[in-house]
């Protein structure tokens, strides 16, 4: 995208599949809470 | 910030197992799984801190792979001409410290550690692995394709490795390409705190820019 002049070439997602883990693993933390969800 | 690990310093495993039988199944359950998602998290850590961390960090793991410790220590005792126990002990303690910090960095103060080994002495114990000289073992592939891309920057000392900074005041980082001058991190700081940038979902904390071209 272009911004005052500079063009910018936006990548999402680089640490996504660390990410996607982790998420992972946290809904399955997530019966264990003890508080409230 | 020291220049390398003390190898006097201790590390010994956790123990816990009294500890766990204390806790209820909900309890274990929770631990083990907020243990696991911290873990997949923290690898993250490996990229943001220094170009070389995530290569690093892929050789060691192969290294101790099969948890052989007293296999690698006696291997690398034999294969390694003139190594000592004192060596062994400053190659542990380099590694030690690099798992502790997940990186070559001091998470505390950003100063760079290196072996307090030869880099001769270093490469050759981890080519000492028992696998090291098998065709399809995980220690050989790593440091077929992975050790030329590092082993100078495991050592190097000098600016601007010493240090995570911006390139422009000394130091180096991950977030930023080394071809960046000061006005580039100012115009790729006012684009991410941009209404533009925020509306794509961009956040400055958590943003790497690398520079292609000069506009």
């Amino acid at each position: 995208m272009e911004f005052k002049g500079k063009t910018y070439e936006i990548q999402f997602g680089e640490f996504a599949r660390y990410l996607q883990e982790m998420n992972n693993y946290l809904e399955m933390a997530l019966p264990y809470v003890a508080n409230d969800t | 910030m020291a220049k390398h690990i003390s190898h006097e310093s201790r590390i010994q495993n956790l123990d816990y197992a009294l500890s766990w039988t204390f806790l209820s199944e909900k309890e274990k359950n929770y631990a083990y799984y907020m243990s696991k998602a911290s873990w997949a998290g923290a690898l993250v850590t490996l990229h943001q801190i220094s170009y070389e961390s995530p290569l690093i960090w892929c050789i060691f793991q192969a290294y101790f792979a099969d948890k052989n410790f007293d296999e690698l220590e006696a291997s690398a005792m034999q294969g390694v001409e003139g190594l000592t126990a004192d060596d062994w002990s400053k190659f542990i303690a380099y590694v030690g410290g690099f798992y502790g910090n997940l990186s070559n960095y001091h998470s505390f103060g950003h100063m760079k550690f290196i072996p307090e080994v030869s880099p001769a002495k270093f490469w050759a114990i981890l080519g000492s692995h028992p696998k090291a000289g098998q065709q399809d073992s995980l220690i050989q592939y790593v440091l077929t394709n992975f050790k030329s891309h590092v082993e100078q920057e495991v050592f190097a000392y000098d600016g601007p490795y010493k240090q995570i900074n911006y390139p422009h005041e000394g130091g180096i980082t991950a977030y930023f390409s080394r071809n960046m001058t000061p006005d580039d991190h100012s115009a790729v700081s006012e684009f991410l705190l941009s209404a533009e940038a925020i509306a794509k979902g961009l956040d400055i904390l958590n943003t790497r820019a690398f520079k292609k071209s000069e506009n």
